[in-house]
Parts: C-alpha cells; sequence; structure tokens
C-alpha cells in the first residue's frame, strides 16, 4: 500500500522536521477525541449499579467522570453500551467525558520522532478546524475548546493502550512497558471483570499506590501492597522536553 | 450523529471513511492544551520544594497551603493534570530520575495515621499546587515535604471540567 496519509504540524514546526508530539494531526495514530460530553443525572438506590448513560459504543470506552452534585462517595463503571454508578445511595448529577477509544485493546501507535529536529522554521501559517456543534463563534475566537483542530494547540495523541495485571505472583505489581525512552503520560482504569461476559472498566486516572517510572517501563505498587487485577491503561504521545 | 453532515473527516491508511473508526472527525472536540497562555499551560517545573513542615494536630483539621497559583484564563474551571517526580529527598538523588511518579496527588506519607501529599487543584480562576497534612488518627505529626525536591508536570487543558472547582485531596 502506498504511504498516503495526512498531516498537520503545530504552528511555527516545519512538517518535515516535526517530532511526533508536534503534530497536531497525523492519520497513523490517534488522539483522545471525545464521542460524548454530557451532563446526566441519576438516582442511585444503593445497592448494584445503576445506569446513569447509554453510550451505545460496543466497546469498554476510556472516560472521566466529574460529580457536579450528591453527597455519597460514588464510583463510574462502564460495559459496552452504558455507564453505570456504583457506591452510597443518593442522586448524583455527573458530568461524563467519554472517549473513541478502548484502551483495553493491545494498541501501539509508530514512533517516528520523539525530539524535534533542527532546521529552519516555519512559517506563523496553521489551520483551524470549527467544532460545528459550536455554533456562535468565529474563526478569530481564541478560545480552543471552539475548535476541534488548531494548530495553536497541542492534541493528546495516544501512543498505547492495553491490559495489565497485579497478581500475588508478581507482587501486587502492575507494569506497563512502553519503551519510549522518557517517562511518559500515562492513565490507568480498573476493570471489573465478575461478570466475564459483560466486564466494565472504571474511570482512567491514576491508580493510588508507589509508582516509579523510566524511560523503558510504568511499575504501580498498590497501597498496603494489595493491588490485585486488571487494568487498562493508555500512554499519551508526550512531548519530550515535559517528559524529560 | 450522520457523517453526512458537514465538516471534515479523516480515515486512517487503507480505511474508508464511510464505516469504522476514523482517525479524525471535525464534529468531536479533542483533549488539547493551548499553547499561546502566558502562563504556559503546558510546562515542566524543574525544582520544587515539597512545602514547608507543617504541623498537624489530632484532629480532623486538614492544613493546607498553597505552593504555586496558576491564573488559567480559560472562562470555565479547565481539566488539568499533574505528574510529580521525586529528584531527591534529604539532598539524595534519586536514581532513576522518575522515581516516584504520580497523576494527580503524591503522597509524602499515606499511612492509615495521617496523610501529608501535595496535590493539583483547580478553578474557574486558577489552577493550584498544594501541600496538606491530616491526622484523623493518631499523633501529632510534621511533615517532611520540605526534605523533597521535585518536578512537577503540569497540563492545563483546554476542555472544560463542567464542575466550578476540584481537589485531588479530597477525591
Amino acid at each position: 500500500m502506498a504511504d498516503f496519509g495526512f498531516q498537520i504540524a503545530q504552528e511555527n514546526v516545519d512538517i518535515r522536521r516535526a517530532a511526533d508530539y508536534q503534530k497536531t494531526l497525523d492519520s497513523r495514530w490517534r488522539t483522545l477525541d471525545a464521542v460524548f460530553e454530557v451532563e446526566v443525572e441519576v438516582v442511585h438506590g444503593g445497592s448494584g449499579d445503576t445506569m446513569a448513560f447509554h453510550h451505545k459504543l460496543g466497546f469498554l470506552p476510556a472516560f472521566t467522570a466529574r460529580k457536579i452534585s450528591g453527597s455519597g462517595e460514588v464510583t463510574w463503571w462502564a460495559d459496552r453500551q452504558k455507564v453505570y454508578v456504583r457506591g452510597d445511595a443518593g442522586t448524583y448529577s455527573v458530568f461524563l467525558r467519554i472517549y473513541d477509544v478502548d484502551p483495553t485493546v493491545e494498541y501501539r501507535a509508530p514512533v517516528l520522532h520523539i525530539s524535534a529536529r533542527p532546521g529552519s522554521s516555519a512559517s506563523k501559517i496553521g489551520a483551524k478546524f470549527l467544532n460545528q456543534h459550536r455554533t456562535s463563534q468565529g474563526m478569530r475566537d481564541d478560545e480552543k475548546s471552539h475548535y476541534s483542530l488548531n494548530t495553536q494547540a497541542k492534541a493528546m495523541g495516544i501512543q498505547q493502550t492495553g491490559v495489565v495485571e497485579a497478581t500475588v505472583s508478581n507482587g501486587h505489581e502492575l507494569v506497563i512497558t512502553h519503551d519510549l525512552g522518557y517517562p511518559p503520560t500515562y492513565l490507568t482504569a480498573e476493570m471489573d471483570l465478575t461478570d466475564t461476559s459483560n466486564p466494565k472498566i472504571a474511570v482512567m486516572g491514576n491508580v493510588l499506590g508507589r509508582v516509579t517510572a523510566n524511560s523503558v517501563q510504568v511499575r504501580i505498587v498498590g497501597a498496603l501492597a494489595v493491588l490485585l487485577g486488571s487494568w487498562a491503561y493508555l500512554v499519551l504521545k508526550d512531548p519530550i522536553e515535559v517528559a524529560a | 450523529m450522520s457523517r453526512r453532515t458537514y465538516g471534515v473527516f479523516i480515515a486512517g491508511p487503507g480505511k474508508s471513511v464511510d464505516s469504522g473508526r476514523l482517525i479524525y472527525r471535525s464534529d468531536r472536540p479533542r483533549l488539547q492544551v493551548d499553547l499561546t497562555r502566558d502562563p504556559a499551560h503546558m510546562q515542566i517545573i524543574e525544582s520544587m520544594i515539597g512545602g514547608t513542615a507543617l504541623v498537624a494536630a489530632t484532629d480532623d483539621t486538614v492544613y493546607t497551603e498553597i505552593l504555586l497559583t496558576i491564573p488559567h484564563g480559560l472562562p470555565y474551571c479547565p481539566e488539568a493534570m499533574a505528574f510529580f517526580f521525586v529528584k531527591s529527598k534529604n539532598g539524595n538523588s534519586i536514581d532513576p530520575p522518575a522515581s516516584a511518579y504520580y497523576g494527580g496527588i503524591f503522597y509524602f506519607s499515606g499511612t492509615g495515621a495521617y496523610t501529608d501529599a501535595i496535590y493539583l487543584v483547580a478553578d474557574e480562576t486558577n489552577v493550584y499546587l498544594k501541600h496538606s497534612i491530616s491526622t484523623p488518627f493518631g499523633s501529632p505529626v510534621t511533615s517532611d515535604a520540605d526534605d523533597h525536591i521535585l518536578r512537577v508536570k503540569l497540563y492545563i487543558y483546554s476542555n472544560d471540567s463542567h464542575v466550578s472547582a476540584y481537589d485531588y485531596y479530597e477525591e
């Protein structure tokens, strides 16, 4: 297959010399794009899981949840069709941001250039794609959330996803091998495999525990060494000057 | 949302734009950082003292100090991330250099008796790095945050959190 593709570099970066992280868009890898950004209210009886939102994506999505109101302690879980609340009884309002990525799928993007290469500076030109769902702004708007793509903004590229397990035999440790050459930015999400025919995934965040990272691996040992089970992870294509 | 709507849609190599997951579609917001902001919305703070030797008594009080305030200039409380690397403790460098690598909150100590941590807070005006200690159980304790030199990696996203504030110490 011919090497077709589409690339856009950040403003002031020559596309021919851009590092991976300086690409606003490169058709060889994906970025963290949201399928849904939605506020929902759910009344939870306190036992089991109560459905909060029907995403219908057909895969276990990476997602985040910001609790807007509700006084109890709850966690949020998604299966291939829905998002659920689990924990204390109550009425909860939450903002869900659900991404178009299944972090449980083993995936690794190509690593082409991890650092910027010197060369002639590019002219100060760029590209902007408005988000068509925000109809009130124009192309002179400086607020980047109004754009789907803007070369004055850095989109978070997806470098790697997959699942790692902490077991008694491996010392309750999660090991993410990335081989990037620098400690990357990463997120993790606990998985609930109680019902093996219908696995669930928690919000993307960080494991509470002792974490070490180097140029090859991220190693996570849970608090009080009780970490067990499967965790999905997502490693971002990180700018090396920030990561190093 | 139908793909017959207007917009820009890009499929991956060898894929059709008519079906399957796309590399890019302009009808979806992305997690992104504004590169034109001052102070920078993506930055590394090379050497930061973990805080002062706060003393916590044996009650529910959370003793807090603000270590850094960054006005973000966004018209909402943004999503943000902070990663904390311990560069040294008591003057001793830690090898490998990123030997403690936490997102959102880093616990100097997180025993059952007390909690001593540096963490990220965001509201509609600023992003903060704060240090707090509390001892819901146990004896009075003095923080050793001032023994730590940290490297902090910080992202402030141009993405609305849809809350007025959040705080990794409370979460």
